[in-house]
């Protein structure tokens, strides 16, 4: 059968098949009629992978069946040849795109598992509907260490894991002693998830394996299994450890979070002196909320790593300022990467005093910066702002006119919509008419409709005409 | 550890794939936003970007950052891969192919693993054919391609980290592979049997480069190209196979409709295309 109908919850589903013709596609309207009121006509098209003139003309007539009723229409599932057939006839706004797991069996989807592409997404899907079926399947895939398919293995513990079943925990710490490295690392970090504190120490044994992704994940796992004697045991390893070693036990350090694990983090800053190893440190310093945390890495704006500045000036921008604005600002002249960071942990509590410094500044600075710049003033107001952002809407960088539009539409709406309106219609740059377009949709000026028709016959840009076929609900 | 998905916006997705495309002619579909996301978020999270505006803006603007284009485009499409992956099409060419083609008479055989990435495909196949001692019975040469000189530098290293051996049986890593600290070095008597080189599969010289095949694998690269360039490929494939000659693709990479030329085998774990004699 080349095409199979159901109604279900308001909702049908047609599938159809390649060598579906004229004749099928012909079922498909009496078969909407005699269904009623839908909420919305699925196609799935996993079963299709190239389509022909004649079927793109009859998914045309099944959109326009849709749109008589008032009906979306949703293609499910479908492959890149025919994604890109429908994209050269300039049919994709016709459609709503959608990938839909509930379509394929059991089997299809666990074979998918050995596609890099989709074996998370089937993992999702498989987390949000744990039926007994898929308990069933899922738990058999890892009984035994003999199992001839490593990663559908790796995917199924993954999958268990994220589904919080425990009910096959033997199997699961069995699989710690696979033969495969993949089977290994999900083990390591199901058991984590699942707080199994019996494997504890032989997940502890794995951080000095010589393979990183095992130590990795057994730091992982070790922090969210840890309690308050592990701070110290993790202390006395990072002494003898190697920098690999090292960088992991600073991270576990920062996912434990507490006043103990700050002390040992900064214990280790202080004693190192390898600047990779110095430089997570200082990332994973950032992860603590202490006023401590922000004055180390206030210190460490002038230490003699550029790449610990750089990472202690990326940090401020996670832990706030806490009132160390004036010493962040004089590093915005700095140049490079820690100016432009500077600027970002500026931005997000960006005071009249700091828009002013910023602004003055602005002609002296490097053009991600700049823009950089243009992004904190969205979050000040004043007319001196407004002017300036204002200015830089002719600036000859699309990227410049896109932030300074973007940051109008923050904090002077009014202001906003009209420049907004002038950009969409008269803008070179596709990234400039779509910011104005997101403006236009958030602020929705009475003459919001009269717009999107006019741009929707005279804007050519792809992206464009997606953005205002979605706005029109076409 | 400490690594989260940043997720990211449609005109992010738009600006980016454009990029991507301009510097690689690789498209991303809507759908494949996902695994933008997936591949980057990592990067974006060791350099401390918090959104992809802000990593486009340092890929376009950071007059420092070392290459970070290639880097970006090399991370969005060097494909996943590990030792033996989809190994049933690696078993079929060992176990029925080749045999075949011995059993008719023919004493030496041509592969080319085009768009072969880090090299895990062309030194799975020397493996396998190794253990099916086919080096024995017929001269076996291996090519392998891929448009981008730095993973090619890297398969002619031959030195693998941990995860290139997901779902490789340890025997088969004890066998062929010497560890080295965190790495795993391919042993010489493998490494000898595959030669690496450069070449752009869309480029108009390379079927004429590569000269002629008997076995062609080229799997998981066609659904990046677009169409035309597809049927480009496709063809330039059939014209540098001998016949009888075989083209393996990956399992969800259909051609039929992009030409007629090849015969389809279905051999229940995987699909063979077949230009005739």
């Amino acid at each position: 059968m080349n095409i199979s109908i159901s109604t279900n919850n308001g909702r049908a589903v047609i599938t159809v098949s390649e060598d579906a013709a004229h004749d099928d596609y012909a079922k498909i309207a009496p078969a909407v009629e005699q269904a009623g009121q839908l909420s919305e006509i699925c196609l799935d098209l996993k079963g299709m992978f190239y389509i022909t003139s004649a079927q793109i003309a009859e998914l045309v007539a099944v959109a326009k069946l849709g749109n008589s009723k008032k009906t979306p229409v949703v293609l499910l599932n479908v492959n890149p040849g025919v994604y890109e057939s429908l994209e050269l006839a300039n049919l994709l706004g016709q459609f709503a795109f959608r990938q839909d797991y509930s379509c394929y069996t059991l089997a299809e989807l666990i074979d998918m598992f050995n596609n890099p592409e989709n074996a998370s997404d089937v993992s999702d899907y498989f987390v949000s509907h744990y039926t007994g079926d898929v308990k069933k399947a899922l738990t058999a895939n890892i009984q035994s260490l003999d199992f001839d398919n490593p990663i559908v293995q790796e995917y199924s513990l993954i999958t268990i894991g994220r589904a919080y079943d425990d009910a096959a925990i033997d199997n699961i710490r069995n699989c710690l002693n696979s033969q495969y490295p993949n089977v290994v690392h999900s083990t390591i970090l199901v058991l984590g998830w699942l707080g199994d504190m019996s494997s504890k120490e032989k997940i502890y044994s794995f951080l000095t394996s010589n393979t990183i992704e095992l130590a990795d994940a057994a730091g992982a796992s070790i922090a969210l299994l840890s309690d308050d004697d592990d701070t110290a045991k993790l202390a006395k390893l990072a002494e003898s450890g190697s920098n690999t070693l090292r960088m992991i036990i600073a991270g576990i350090l920062a996912l434990i979070n507490g006043n103990e694990a700050f002390a040992v983090l900064s214990a280790m800053f202080a004693k190192e002196k390898d600047d990779e190893v110095r430089k997570m440190l200082t990332r994973y310093l950032s992860y603590f909320n202490k006023p401590e945390a922000t004055d180390t890495l206030i210190k460490l704006l002038d230490d003699s790593s550029k790449a610990v500045q750089e990472a202690a000036a990326a940090g401020l921008e996670r832990t706030g300022l806490r009132g160390h604005e004036d010493v962040v600002l004089k590093k915005v002249a700095v140049g490079g990467m820690i100016s432009y960071f500077a600027v970002k942990a500026l931005g997000k509590t960006c005071s009249d005093a700091s828009a002013t410094a910023l602004i003055g500044l602005y002609d002296k600075i490097e053009p991600i910066t700049k823009l950089a710049v243009l992004e904190a003033l969205g979050h000040c107001s004043g007319d001196t702002v407004k002017d300036f952002l204002l200015k830089r809407l002719s600036d000859q960088n699309e990227d410049i006119r896109k932030e300074a539009l973007s940051s109008l539409g923050k904090q002077f709406k009014g202001v906003a919509a009209a420049e907004a309106e002038k950009m969409i219609r008269g803008d070179a740059s596709w990234q400039v008419r779509y910011q104005a377009l997101e403006i236009l949709e958030e602020i929705r000026p009475a003459n919001f409709a009269a717009i999107l028709k006019d741009i929707k016959q005279k804007d050519d840009n792809r992206y464009i005409q997606e953005k205002v076929s979605e706005l029109l609900g076409m | 550890m400490l690594n989260n998905i940043v997720k990211i916006r449609n005109d992010e997705f738009n600006e980016l794939r454009d990029i991507i495309y301009k510097n690689s002619a690789i498209t991303f579909m809507e759908s494949k936003k996902y695994l933008l996301e997936n591949r980057l978020s990592k990067r974006l999270n060791e350099l401390g970007h918090k959104t992809y505006k802000d990593y486009i803006n340092y890929l376009k603007y950071d007059k420092d950052n070392k290459g970070e284009m290639e880097r970006m485009i090399n991370l969005v499409t060097i494909n996943e891969t590990y030792f033996l992956r989809e190994r049933p099409q690696m078993d079929h060419l060992v176990k029925t192919t080749l045999p075949e083609m011995l059993a008719a008479g023919k004493k030496q055989c041509r592969i080319w693993s085009a768009a072969c990435s880090t090299g895990e495909e062309p030194y799975s196949l020397a493996m396998l054919m190794t253990e099916a001692g086919l080096y024995n019975k017929m001269k076996i040469e291996i090519m392998a391609t891929d448009i981008n000189s730095d993973v090619v530098e890297f398969a002619k290293k031959g030195e693998y980290r941990s995860m290139s051996f997901r779902g490789t049986p340890e025997q088969f890593t004890k066998t062929y592979f010497t560890p080295d600290k965190t790495n795993f070095l391919i042993k010489p008597e493998i490494k000898d049997k595959v030669r690496f080189n450069t070449g752009n599969l869309t480029g108009p010289t390379i079927g004429a480069q590569m000269g002629k095949f008997d076995v062609i694998f080229c799997r998981n690269v066609l659904i990046y190209f677009d169409a035309e360039t597809k049927t480009k490929v496709v063809t330039m494939f059939y014209n540098a196979l001998n016949a009888p000659g075989y083209l393996y693709l990956g399992h969800s990479e259909n051609i039929s409709k992009l030409t007629d030329k090849f015969k389809v085998i279905n051999f229940g774990s995987g699909l063979m295309h077949t230009k005739a004699k």
